[in-house]
């Protein structure tokens, strides 16, 4: 879908409604820098991005852009639009508030919606940020263009799905769970079967269930075992219910727990440590060294200095990350142990506070483990799992050991009948934990399998990105070659292409041959001028895979670092591969501009020219010469009339415009006349005034601009002349309009000061009725 | 995004023979989620952490006596 025209009203740099009317043709647009042409890019680039300008990005970190996307002289009441015409009739338009939101209308979104901005706009900056971008970066802004973005997204998905399946499905605690069960099994069970351990427990029921004919399933074996024993517990004597209590509390492992959170700590800080120093180290020089790593056979070790090859850093940066990789496993270790530590002091706290020892308690608490006591009642277990230090594991260490100790001692003193309930009890209840880590087993092995599923997954679409990627690329390499042999005939660069590394992920790079010798990168032998044509070639093979769908092309002045011979081979490219394509090119080149005009003849192309942008009140204005003098210049030789022409036209337009700003007030003549005046009306009037008002700086005084006088009066009298020149043969013509174009160019140049560039209306000087240049050395008087 | 989504079933059921133990159900919503919104945009930790739930959950009827083949590709 072509577009037939963009109007931008306070959008960038433009003020009241502008518009580029391309009538959906071609269209060669001049301006000088900061003329505001980019500002119809940046429409486009609006829109495809849905309201962001990455070139503003910069400046505002990405947001706040509507600092820089509303003009910043808007005038209240108006609005920030801009509307997009297409050559089927339909439009998008977009009003733009000041906080930035915007609103869309009209159907032209839809015809919008699918296209690419890399396959639609080229700004120069651009092409010279993915030549010099590493693999990476390259891969990162191809990928987009071969249509492969989508399966990146996936693989992306896919990686981030394996870490969340591994947190909801909590693996590590439930595996340190399974090692916890096994240890105690190993304390109760010893090297018993799954069997042997049923089977002592079916024996434990048929103990406390005699006139029971049938035994349960293992898990409810248990419970009624549990509630059997608890029964019977209640019915015992006190003495009996207290050593039951103390046997349990003396047997948690608080001297395990504590040792294994210290094992962790120790291991943790022994990793941790060393890393972290050297991570540092290399940090530092990581900005240079990552810049190398895409492009070099060999880099400099930052630590050491000495030379090694980049699959050796790779290999190195892969147990670095194994090595982080370790130390995370390292950390879950020590949170599951301090987790474990929480629960068995909660379960100490309450087996204590129980009414089955308080008197086993309380005489204790009058003794010499006082203090333990108080620090038990104070203790908060939930709050060790945020900070659970060195100093905190030697106070559970001297306060709390002596009390397992003491249950230890008095557990000992059980009658037989208590330490049978008690053993019973423990059989049981490992024997319970036995049996549920079976199943936290099967859910583990279950999680573990869906992990690595999906690992195998992200790793298949990888491959599938990278197959496709290179089948995408060796169709777009064949139109690199092609256009690198038009830009570049009979240069020894050949065989220009881009490739997938098959040693990296998310890698893409260029190759070619110099000189008949292959090159893995074109940093190494091309030119900046000849890297950033390979940009350019590379971005136009990608566009030009839409050829079918007939959008629109902008190339915002990407021929900078072009020298003149190449610049003229651009015009074959886009003849030769976009001459069916809407293709925008702006410039602020004069010269490529006039030579544009030459060799891209023909009914679909159009040129126009901006006005030199003045301040945000006036904005983006087209220039309504005709033509440029060089343009009048490129006709002497075959048409040295329409030559002349052209600079009388140029001086009628430009003339009008000066006296207009420098308020030259010229007699009113009758209806259209007014309209009709020519360059020689002005001139006469300027000449006339400029004796008396226009003025150049002289030391600390002014004088009159004599050189303006001069100039003025001979361009005056070359045009009366021109206008007079019927009766001149041809070959008097060519050099009388050779003379004329300089004289009226060297008129219009002296309105402008030499030093500071700006013109003499540029700014008001002292006194209302003088205006000056930005330097002050030429003035005029109203 | 592209309705070329024959590759993705290609490319779960090869995860799949490596992975004997993952469900139907587990392979079936895989697919639906890949050519759904996994290729659409990056889902967000919430979305994931749901994604997640509902595949251990589909994983549930998994048949550990099948055993796995100890090594990829």
């Amino acid at each position: 879908m072509r577009i037939k025209a963009i109007e931008l009203a306070w959008f960038r740099g433009a003020a009241d409604t502008v518009t580029l009317d391309l009538e959906s043709k071609s269209m060669v647009v001049y301006g000088e820098n900061g003329s505001g042409k980019s500002s119809f890019v940046d429409a486009v680039e609006y829109v495809l991005k849905g309201g962001k300008i990455g070139h503003l990005a910069h400046e505002s970190s990405g947001k706040h852009q509507e600092k820089g996307i509303v003009n910043t002289h808007t005038p209240e009441g108006e609005k920030t639009e801009l509307q997009i015409k297409f050559r089927d009739g339909s439009e998008l338009k977009i009003e733009i508030k000041r906080n930035g939101t915007s609103t869309s209308s009209g159907t032209g979104s839809v015809a919008m919606n699918t296209w690419d901005y890399r396959r639609t706009v080229l700004r120069q900056d651009e092409v010279a940020d993915f030549i010099r971008g590493t693999k990476g970066e390259k891969y990162s802004a191809l990928l987009p263009l071969l249509g492969l973005h989508h399966m990146e997204v996936v693989a992306e998905n896919l990686r981030q799905l394996a870490k969340s399946v591994d947190q909801q499905s909590k693996l590590k605690e439930a595996q340190f769970t399974i090692e916890a069960v096994e240890a105690k099994r190993k304390a109760t069970f010893g090297t018993s079967s799954d069997e042997q351990v049923l089977k002592k427990i079916q024996e434990l029921h048929k103990k406390y269930f005699v006139d029971k004919a049938t035994t349960p399933e293992p898990l409810s074996c248990c419970r009624e075992l549990e509630a059997e024993l608890e029964a019977r517990l209640a019915r015992s004597s006190a003495d009996q219910r207290k050593h039951v209590a103390l046997q349990t509390i003396a047997e948690l492992d608080v001297k395990g727990h504590v040792g294994a959170v210290r094992s962790a700590s120790v291991k943790l800080a022994g990793n941790l440590e060393p890393l972290i120093t050297e991570k540092l180290e290399v940090l530092q020089p990581a900005g240079i060294f990552a810049e190398k790593l895409g492009e070099e056979k060999e880099i400099n070790c930052p630590a050491c200095g000495r030379s090694i090859p980049v699959e050796a850093f790779q290999a190195h940066i892969k147990s670095e990350k194994e090595r982080l990789q370790e130390i995370i496993d390292d950390l879950d270790t020590r949170k599951t142990a301090i987790g474990m530590l929480c629960d068995t002091l909660k379960t100490l706290k309450s087996s204590l506070g129980k009414a089955d020892v308080k008197s086993w308690r309380d005489n204790l608490a009058q003794g010499v483990l006082t203090d333990s006591f108080v620090y038990l009642d104070a203790l908060n277990a939930e709050a060790l799992r945020t900070a659970c230090t060195e100093d905190v594991l030697k106070n559970i260490e001297n306060k709390l050991l002596p009390l397992i100790d003491a249950a230890v001692q008095e557990a000992k003193t059980a009658p037989p009948d208590a330490q049978q309930l008690s053993t019973d009890k423990k059989t049981i209840e490992v024997g319970k934990a036995v049996i549920g880590a079976k199943d936290l087993a099967a859910s583990a092995a279950r999680a573990e399998t869906l992990i690595a599923f999906l690992g195998s997954l992200e790793h298949g679409v990888r491959e599938e990105i990278r197959v496709r990627s290179q089948k995408v690329i060796d169709e777009i390499s064949a139109d690199i070659q092609d256009m690198w042999s038009i830009l570049h005939p009979d240069e020894a660069i050949e065989n220009v292409r881009l490739y997938v590394p098959a040693d990296a992920a998310k890698a893409i790079d260029i190759q070619l041959k110099f000189y008949g010798v292959e090159q893995d990168s074109p940093r190494l032998t091309l030119s900046d001028g000849n890297r950033n044509s390979l940009g350019l070639c590379i971005f136009l093979a990608m566009a030009k895979r839409e050829a079918e769908k007939d959008r629109p092309l902008f190339l915002d002045d990407v021929v900078i670092s072009f020298d003149r011979n190449h610049r003229g081979m651009i015009v074959e490219l886009l003849e030769k591969k976009f001459g069916g394509r809407q293709v925008v090119v702006l410039t602020h080149d004069r010269e490529w501009y006039t030579e544009l005009r030459q060799q891209l003849k023909g009914a679909n192309w159009t040129f126009k020219a901006l006005m030199p942008w003045e301040n945000p009140k006036i904005g983006i204005r087209w220039s309504a010469r005709t033509s440029t003098f060089d343009d009048a210049r490129a006709q002497l030789k075959e048409r040295p009339d329409s030559a002349g022409n052209d600079a009388r036209k140029i001086m009628d337009v430009e003339l009008s415009l000066v006296a207009e700003r420098l308020r030259i007030w010229l007699p009113y003549l009758r209806a259209d006349k007014n309209d009709r005046r020519t360059a020689h009306d002005f001139l006469e009037r300027l000449h006339a005034d400029g004796k008396k008002f226009f003025q150049k700086r002289a030391g600390k005084d002014y004088v009159v601009h004599e050189d303006a006088i001069v100039a003025f009066e001979n361009a005056d009298r070359l045009l009366v002349s021109w206008a007079n020149r019927a009766s001149h043969s041809f070959d008097v013509v060519r050099p009388e309009a050779n003379k004329l174009i300089e004289a009226c160019e060297r008129a219009l140049e002296l309105f402008k000061c030499s030093s500071c560039g700006k013109g003499v209306w540029f700014a008001d000087a002292e006194g209302s009725e003088w205006v000056q240049c930005q330097c002050g050395e030429i003035r005029w008087r109203y | 995004m592209s309705k070329d989504d024959d590759w993705i079933d290609a490319r779960v059921g090869e995860a799949r023979k490596v992975h004997p133990l993952v469900t139907d159900g587990v392979e079936t919503r895989m697919k639906g989620m890949l050519k759904g919104q996994f290729s659409e945009r990056q889902i967000p930790p919430m979305e994931m952490a749901q994604s997640a739930q509902t595949l251990l959950a589909d994983m549930a009827t998994s048949d550990l006596t099948k055993g796995e083949i100890s090594h990829e590709d």
